[in-house]
């Protein structure tokens, strides 16, 4: 409690507070740059970090890795850009709502459901680091590989109204995952001769194509990003902050998903190698299997933006976590983030909490301080930021292809990720066209990585032995929730259609009673 | 609801499948390892597609059954490429813009690819000299200060051979 409460006094500093505020608001502001992202900044800023002073430089760091988190919501439900990749899953509920004109409704949500996942994310951290940080060297590669495995039976939540092309989005994007150099012997496969691709299809170019580009045709399409003319009008009505907090207030009547997705965001990033996009495509599909609305989620759900936004921000508390107390980074931002405390002298390890717990708490209380004034800033600055949807075509049309091609560009200085971008642009053209699942497609992508090598890691430390996924006790929890997961669905759904039929039945009894009695 | 038969999207399962021929060709001879993932999702995908082509026959066969019985309005005929061209003539002239940069931002530099690309999309997306040259000059200037001077990002120059 001492640690906490001088921790608290550090913080006080005018120049702590400034460099605080700074962090908070270019980290929002790139956070909602689509083609810029967390690594990006991070690593313009370990160039000054140096030269500043120990403490100061590492609250700036925590500060611009919080906060660029709760900033790429913002073009993910406004124009279907997902303005960092972990904020795909944005997209899925918060465009919808912002086509039906609730877009400010949607900002609002989504700045609440980060408010908690980061502010629960970081009050876990507090409590939890020192010992969680023990259990996440638990996870090896058979747990990995199950927890992959998991994340696709997320596939049922995104697969839209055609099952079958669903799935083959979700092969495809499994077989997409599959380009790149072998991770065991090493050789190429469909790379096409291309040096950008031996380490797979990268990122940011495939996201810009698939949902920047490919949404800049539908909108051109439309004319407009808002459907019709009525929800126009009321969008460009509701930009009072009445909007935004009623949809501030939507998200906290779906309290059980906000905690569920702070909790299970909270673990995910914790496991080192997995990140945000996994822990709110996960917590996407386990809220629609709660749901008692699963069939609306895709047009506009709130549960369903809730779930993600929660989870994607509890996750940055969570690999700060396994950060600082083993050393391992999870992700290339947590690279940065571990540079800038070498740079000072803060060696993360083992010995991190009981050397620094001072600094540690600071770190944590930032990361509540940040998920508070994230928040709120947006709210208020989300009224301005939803008159984007109410430019003309013309106008935002051009920026958001201006976006995206430069975008695409910066990630490797490559032209060739250009090419990538169009080509998969033109994928996405078709796969609108025909039906095709595109968040289920983008999930293949991000899973295929994990699930194969870490199914060969597996049998090779176990000598070819296959019970190691049916023996460890964690796979066998993950076990028991893809059975759940799969089933329950189904269960209700007979449950439903089972009390749908008894009531139509005992309906039709009393309408013959009655017709015998007169 | 009205449908017209279409089987345009059996080329897009035409061309996935031409995809997994390639990639299939070019694993031949290489160690399980690193070939078994990838043939395990081409035959799951081949397997999946072919209930997907049975789908979009079904539902072009029925359409056509609609058409032809005359218990609904026979559609005006739209098929054809010019016809597609037509109805996609927005999406195909941005397309081919991106693709343009791409070819050319290596020669004209990145400020003057910017500035016609962004000239050529507002112009077509607004018919308006006067305006899609304001947008180009915003655009261009304000990327280019925020990636180039702000953030320091190396974009290609002009090239100039002398």
């Amino acid at each position: 409690m001492n640690e906490f409460m001088q921790g608290l006094q550090m913080l006080m500093d005018p120049q702590i507070i400034l460099y605080i505020f700074i962090g908070l608001l270019v980290g929002l502001f790139i956070g909602a740059v689509p083609g810029l992202n967390d690594t990006n900044i991070l690593t313009l800023f370990l160039t000054i970090v140096p030269f500043m002073e120990p403490f100061p430089a590492v609250m700036l760091m925590t500060s611009l890795f919080v906060a660029s988190q709760t900033g790429g919501s913002i073009p993910a439900i406004l124009v279907n850009i997902p303005g960092t990749p972990s904020t795909a899953a944005s997209t899925f509920e918060g465009f919808p709502l912002t086509r039906k004109g609730l877009g400010a409704q949607a900002l609002g949500c989504s700045f609440g459901s980060s408010l908690l996942g980061t502010c629960g994310g970081g009050i876990l951290a507090l409590i939890f680091a020192p010992i969680i940080g023990r259990y996440a060297l638990v996870f090896g590669p058979p747990e990995m590989f199950m927890l992959a495995l998991f994340g696709m039976t997320c596939v049922a939540a995104l697969a839209g109204k055609s099952v079958k092309r669903g799935l083959l989005s979700a092969v495809l994007g499994l077989l997409v995952g599959t380009i790149g150099v072998d991770y065991f012997i090493g050789i190429s496969r469909s790379t096409f001769g291309i040096i950008n691709l031996y380490s797979g299809v990268p990122d940011i170019p495939l996201l810009l194509g698939l949902f920047g580009v490919g949404e800049l045709y539908n909108m051109v399409m439309r004319n407009a990003v808002v459907d019709n003319k009525s929800a126009r009008e009321e969008a460009a009505k509701r930009t009072s902050i009445s909007g935004q907090l009623e949809g501030f207030r939507a998200a906290f009547k779906n309290v059980g998903t906000m905690v569920m997705s702070t909790v299970i965001g909270f673990v995910i990033g914790v496991i080192p190698g997995t990140g945000a996009t996994i822990a709110s495509y996960t917590c996407y599909g386990m809220a629609r299997t709660k749901s008692k609305e699963p069939e609306k989620f895709g047009t506009g759900h709130y549960d369903g933006l809730v779930a993600t936004d929660t989870a994607n921000n509890s996750c940055v508390p969570g690999s700060i976590v396994t950060a600082l107390t083993l050393g391992i980074p999870g992700s290339g931002t947590t690279v940065l983030f571990l540079s800038a405390l070498l740079m000072h002298n803060f060696v993360p390890g083992p010995t991190f909490f009981s050397q620094h717990l001072v600094e540690a708490n600071c770190i944590f209380i930032i990361v509540v301080i940040i998920g508070i004034f994230a928040s709120l800033f947006g709210i208020f600055a989300a009224k301005y930021l939803v008159k984007v949807v109410t430019l003309p075509t013309y106008i935002l049309g051009t920026a958001i292809a201006e976006f995206c091609l430069t975008g695409s560009f910066i990630c490797a200085n490559k032209i060739t990720d250009i090419y990538i971008m169009v080509f998969f642009s033109l994928i996405s053209i078709f796969m609108r066209k025909f039906g095709y699942s595109m968040p289920a497609f983008l999930l293949g992508i991000i899973l295929g990585p994990i699930i194969e090598p870490n199914f060969w890691r597996a049998l090779a430390i176990t000598n070819n032995n296959y019970s190691i996924f049916f023996t460890r006790p964690i796979c066998i929890f993950l076990w028991i929730l893809i059975v759940v997961t799969l089933l329950v669905p189904r269960f209700m759904e007979a449950r439903q259609k089972k009390i749908a039929k008894n009531s139509q039945q005992a309906k039709e009894a009393e309408i013959l009673a009655d017709a015998e009695e007169n | 609801m009205k449908k017209k038969a279409d089987y345009s999207e059996l080329a897009f399962l035409g061309a996935i499948l031409a995809y997994e021929v390639y990639y299939a060709f070019t694993l031949r001879g290489v160690n399980y390892k690193a070939s078994l993932w990838p043939f395990i999702l081409m035959g799951l995908t081949s397997i999946i597609m072919i209930f997907v082509a049975a789908d979009v026959i079904r539902t072009a066969k029925n359409a056509k059954a609609e058409e032809t019985s005359g218990e609904q309005e026979a559609l005006p005929s739209q098929t054809g490429l010019k016809a597609f061209i037509k109805k996609n003539q927005k999406v195909i002239v941005i397309f081919v813009a991106l693709l343009l940069y791409a070819i050319l931002i290596d020669y004209l530099g990145y400020i003057i690819c910017n500035f016609i690309f962004a000239l050529g999309i507002s112009y077509y997306l607004g018919r308006n000299i006067k305006k899609a040259v304001l947008v180009a000059i915003v655009v261009t200037v304000a990327f280019w200060l925020g990636f180039d001077v702000a953030l320091g990002v190396r974009f290609p120059k002009l090239y100039w051979p002398f």
